[in-house]
């Protein structure tokens, strides 16, 4: 969180996280090399290192980018979310590794600068079979770059979440890079359909996870009709269908708030972790702290602050509890100011 | 406020929607036009301005190669008649103090790399590299009368 300064913070789930990461790479590198030497043993070793690296690090990136939705969609997900973005500086420094040598393997051996011949080897560009794949790695790579760059947290504060996450989105542009990349370079000399095959289904799985995602969110989204008071606030639902402990999510003047239900008594904050936006209303509260689904940053449901030393805040709302129901003023307060909790009636509750 | 991120984050997903199975399509495409690695029919062959004016062998008969201009320019053509020990070559094309990487030879029986018609092919040399030697493995020069 806020407070101090650590490069990594490192933790047990973050090292298992890791650990079972690198464990998967390294395995799919030595399976993917070892599978290729014995079934191929006329193919060249540096083709063959040259394809495991771009193989993997494409594959990885399928996973990463399949975790967001998948996340959004099942709860169980979320443990794979906590840490991906050491998921995504292992996928680039792959990536990099695989430009690195295709740019020596390909370029290195002419007397024209590699990077100069990488742009002006093959210019058909209006050649489908022969279109010029390799500079939509490399401007895949440089995109890539830019988000393992500033993945660090340092880099979120920095830039503040908003402007973070918006460059992080980059993501989707690098995969459709890559997509070309490998559909216009590797897949038109590869003619196996199975191959092509793998490729579509893997697009596709991803587009219909986020679409998927993306209506559920869009439902959350689109609520209104909330019944409103003299006073301006809205009745949002009954108590009781708040889970203890648990948040609801409700789209109120154009964002989202977390009504929380804890210790008999309800609270209103806003819906954005300071971290990176995470869905606070889809964590829970442990120790009477709102805390994110995505990497644990803890909120006072009264306040909207982090317990100290953590310096992080969140707008709180007005909230009244009246005959079981729970009735929410739509405009925010600055972020931390404390709010009376409405207080409940909960069934075995003193 | 995120709202707007969120907004701009799904419409983003929706233009991938189409965006992706449009470069999937056009790289099936590519595949079944294949004018670089089918061999049956240059790409632009109703185009084709002029016939091979000769053939030549690479690799001790193992490979032919053949140069054809098209509308599009000049077109060098290479044809796998026996595998090869090992198949990974690099073809440049060495003219005046420059030499131009053209692509790779693989395990596939053709592959037609276009020239930038930049190049002054009189007298250029096409060379094959091994990647798995790292040597020049053979060279064919072009005559100094090819356009």
């Amino acid at each position: 969180m806020s407070h101090g300064y650590q490069f990594v913070g490192w933790n047990r789930q973050k090292k298992l996280y890791d650990l079972t990461l690198l464990g998967a790479v390294l395995s799919y590198l030595l399976l993917f090399i070892v599978g290729s030497i014995v079934l191929h043993p006329d193919a060249v070793i540096d083709m063959i290192i040259l394809r495991a690296l771009g193989t993997c690090a494409f594959v990885l990136l399928h996973v990463i980018l399949a975790i967001g939705p998948l996340a959004r969609l099942d709860r169980r997900w979320l443990p794979l979310l906590y840490n991906r973005r050491h998921m995504g500086v292992t996928m680039f420094t792959l990536a990099l590794l695989h430009g690195l040598l295709s740019l020596l393997t390909y370029h290195g051996f002419g007397d024209t600068h590699p990077l100069v011949s990488l742009f002006t080897s093959n210019t058909r560009y209006d050649s489908l079979s022969q279109f010029p794949f390799q500079p939509l790695g490399f401007f895949a790579l440089i995109l890539l770059f830019l988000m393992a760059a500033t993945s660090h947290d340092f880099w979120l504060a920095t830039l503040t979440p908003p402007i973070w996450k918006t460059l992080h989105m980059g993501v989707y542009v690098a995969y459709g890079l890559l997509l070309g990349h490998v559909g216009f370079g590797f897949l038109q000399t590869e003619t196996h359909p199975a191959l092509f095959g793998l490729l579509a289904a893997g697009c596709l799985t991803l587009l219909a996870l986020h679409l998927a995602a993306a209506g559920k969110e869009t439902k959350l989204d689109t609520q209104d009709g909330f019944q409103q008071d003299g006073e301006g606030y809205l009745k949002l639902c009954e108590v009781l269908e708040i889970p203890n402990n648990r948040g609801r999510m409700f789209f109120v003047g154009g964002d989202r708030i977390a009504v929380f239900r804890y210790d008999g008594r309800v609270s209103a904050i806003s819906n954005a972790c300071q971290h990176q936006n995470g869905p606070l209303g889809e964590g829970r509260v442990i120790d009477g702290l709102v805390t994110c689904p995505w990497h644990g940053f803890q909120y006072d449901p009264a306040t909207g602050a982090s317990p100290p030393p953590f310096t992080e805040k969140v707008p709180t709302f007005n909230l009244k509890v009246l005959n079981g129901s729970v009735w929410v003023h739509p405009n925010p307060n600055p972020p931390g100011t404390y709010v009376n909790p409405g207080l409940v009636e909960e069934p075995g509750h003193a | 406020m995120i709202g707007p991120k969120r907004t701009m984050h799904r419409r983003m997903w929706w233009g991938a929607a189409f965006t992706f199975p449009a470069i999937l399509i056009l790289a099936w495409m590519g595949r079944e036009e294949g004018p670089g690695y089918s061999g049956e029919t240059l790409p632009a062959a109703a185009a084709m301005k002029a016939s091979p004016d000769e053939t030549w062998m690479f690799l001790e008969g193992a490979m032919s190669g053949a140069l054809f201009l098209t509308d599009g320019g000049p077109v060098l053509e290479l044809q796998r008649i026996r595998p090869l020990k090992k198949p990974d070559v690099l073809v440049y094309l060495d003219h005046g103090e420059k030499s131009l990487l053209l692509g790779e030879v693989g395990t596939q029986p053709h592959r037609r790399f276009a020239v930038p018609g930049t190049v002054d092919l009189g007298g250029a040399t096409v060379r094959l590299y091994s990647l798995a030697h790292y040597e020049t493995l053979d060279t064919h020069t072009l005559n100094e009368e090819t356009p």
